[in-house]
């Protein structure tokens, strides 16, 4: 039997929910019946290759794409009938940095972005632009990416809103700067009741951070899980077996990556440790070694296993 | 967990971000727009001193006798027509300005590329109404700047009796005039993710049907685009119907009418305006 990497995280109140989320553009489907559940107060790390559908994701839930069909609710409301409310209590930074705001100077950027936000701490908007070393007196439009993408979080942040919906929110900083925003997003989630959905291409820099893991590919979710449940059940499996060996489709399908050289096995399975070798052993295979995956190792295995 | 619900802002709050936010991505353009108004009043005002100019050869000698102006109110020697010729010309040219001013005012911003603006706590068919509304008054800004260099020519050159016999309807229509093509133009903006396309494209297919009808004398196609655009309800009327009056020396008369089609014609574009605004609002 396949293992589930699909969970709905319940057992705790949510802060986003969707129901059989589907949206194309044209012919192409950006995302397929995706229900994806981020529970209050955590950290969601939501991977996937480029053009997974995770833009796709955070653009519906700020109402910003309507789905084609199946059901949004950010905070407990509905995204497209209680829109305004609703982002009022969300911190948003999108992919780009382009969006048409680029002559005004990043004190005027954030100065005007402040006006919309009654809950918006001026001085923890300076705090937190001077922990960025935010440079405000550029125009927006002629900072760096990183640079921008420093104004952008300050702008996300400063209202402490209930929910940050982060789209590579690293991208394009130096690796200092990456620490840096890592470490105020820590902070952050720590002096503020927030939870956080942040999408990502650089997986290990979430190590610490991230509580929950969603894999998106090809519109569908294929994993969905909490970060102690990845961390117990999945596991590297280096074994040796005779030549022509023949697995069973039972320990096939628990598999999510198989590689063979010669009497060499290197496998990425779901399961308990400590039966694994038991397993592997009863199919004549000997295990040598069990390790645990770190995110991003898991996070690749998921990512490259079948799906049917 | 705590609830910040500080809730959608109203809709003054909301304007008046999108008036300074308006200004603010506008200042270059600003800019320009107020050194072409100096550059003007310095070039009359140089004409005048020019033109005034007094060399006269007598014997070997030149004199040039230079008094700025003077010269300028003999340059420009402004009577009351030309008052108001002054007045009219700006305000074609600022006509014409407003109808490509909506350009300016969402710049990098077609639908595609509004996710910010459409990200903030706010009704987003509010939020479009309230950016075209900060757009109506920087142009009606703009409108008295260059209405008052006009008037200051004018009165600098001590012809500025002719303004005051200048009725109610044409000073109001100076003002309001300009605002129908800039309201024409917002709807392609709000609603168009290609604007420059579709207004090219029209005014193309525009004048392509309007030369065929002409030529194949399909009378029918002829007498609408002239009822539309020509007729005494027409668009061309609600925008420059006191300007041209006056300018051609009729007192206005009919000031009721032309507001009525004024007004028509502004309510046409206004509920254009909100349609594009919602059904962009609904198609995302």
């Amino acid at each position: 039997m396949r293992p589930q990497l699909v969970k709905s995280l319940n057992g705790r109140p949510m802060a986003v929910s969707t129901r059989a989320l589907t949206k194309s553009f044209g012919s192409q489907v950006a995302l397929d019946r995706v229900d994806l559940t981020v529970p209050e107060g955590s950290i969601y790390v939501l991977v996937g290759p480029n053009g997974a559908g995770k833009s796709t994701t955070l653009n519906a839930l700020v109402d910003l794409v309507r789905p084609d069909s199946g059901g949004i609710e950010v905070l407990g409301r509905s995204a497209s009938e209680a829109g305004p409310a609703v982002r009022a209590e969300i911190g948003y930074v999108p992919e780009t940095t382009d969006f048409g705001y680029g002559k005004l100077t990043a004190r005027e950027l954030i100065d005007h972005h402040s006006r919309y936000f009654a809950a918006w701490d001026a001085a923890y908007a300076e705090q937190l632009g001077a922990d960025l070393e935010v440079v405000y007196d550029k125009r927006f439009g002629k900072l760096s990416k990183g640079q921008a993408r420093r104004v952008q979080l300050v702008m996300a942040l400063a209202h402490r809103p209930r929910l940050l919906l982060l789209d590579e929110p690293t991208d394009g900083l130096d690796p200092l700067g990456r620490d840096r925003v890592l470490e105020i997003l820590a902070d952050h989630a720590a002096s503020s009741p927030t939870t956080i959905l942040v999408s990502t291409h650089v997986i290990h820099e979430l190590e610490g951070l991230g509580d929950c893991l969603g894999a998106l590919r090809d519109g569908r979710l294929i994993a969905q899980l909490e970060r102690d449940d990845l961390g117990d059940h999945l596991h590297r499996v280096r074994a040796e077996a005779a030549e022509g060996w023949t697995p069973s489709s039972d320990l096939v399908e628990q598999s999510l990556v198989r590689k063979a050289s010669g009497r060499e096995l290197d496998w990425v399975i779901w399961g308990d440790a400590e039966a694994l070798p038991s397993r592997f052993a009863h199919e004549g295979a000997e295990v040598r070694d069990v390790a645990r995956l770190n995110l991003e190792q898991a996070t690749r295995a998921i990512l490259r296993m079948e799906v049917n | 967990m705590s609830v910040n619900a500080p809730g959608p802002l109203g809709w003054r709050q909301v304007f008046a971000a999108q008036l300074k936010v308006c200004f603010l991505r506008r200042r270059r353009g600003q800019a320009i727009f107020l050194a072409f108004v100096l550059a003007q009043v310095v070039a009359l005002a140089g004409f005048g001193v020019i033109l005034g100019l007094n060399i006269s050869i007598d014997g070997e000698e030149t004199t040039v006798a230079m008094a700025p102006l003077e010269n300028l109110e003999k340059a420009m020697n402004v009577s009351a027509e030309q008052a108001v010729s002054g007045l009219a010309i700006a305000f074609h040219i600022m006509a014409v300005f407003a109808f490509f001013f909506p350009f300016a005012i969402w710049s990098n911003e077609q639908p595609s590329k509004r996710g910010y603006h459409w990200a903030m706590p706010v009704d987003r068919r509010t939020h479009d109404l309230a950016r075209v509304a900060a757009g109506v008054v920087m142009l009606l800004g703009m409108l008295t700047i260059v209405y008052g260099v006009s008037m200051l020519v004018s009165l600098v050159s001590g012809n500025s009796a002719g303004l005051g016999s200048l009725s109610l309807t044409f000073w109001l229509a100076l003002f309001v005039g300009p605002l129908l093509p800039y309201a024409l133009n917002s709807v392609l903006l709000v609603r168009c993710e290609h604007p420059a396309g579709w207004l090219w494209g029209g005014l193309g297919a525009l004048a392509l049907i309007s030369t065929f009808s002409t030529v194949l004398h399909v009378k029918g196609v002829t007498r609408l685009i002239e009822i539309v655009f020509a007729g005494s309800w027409g668009l061309l009327q609600g925008i420059v119907g006191p300007i041209w009056s006056e300018w051609a020396g009729r007192p206005t008369t009919g000031g009721a009418e032309w507001l009525g089609v004024w007004v028509l014609w502004m309510a046409l574009f206004v509920v254009g305006i909100v349609v594009a605004a919602s059904a962009r609002t609904r198609s995302r």
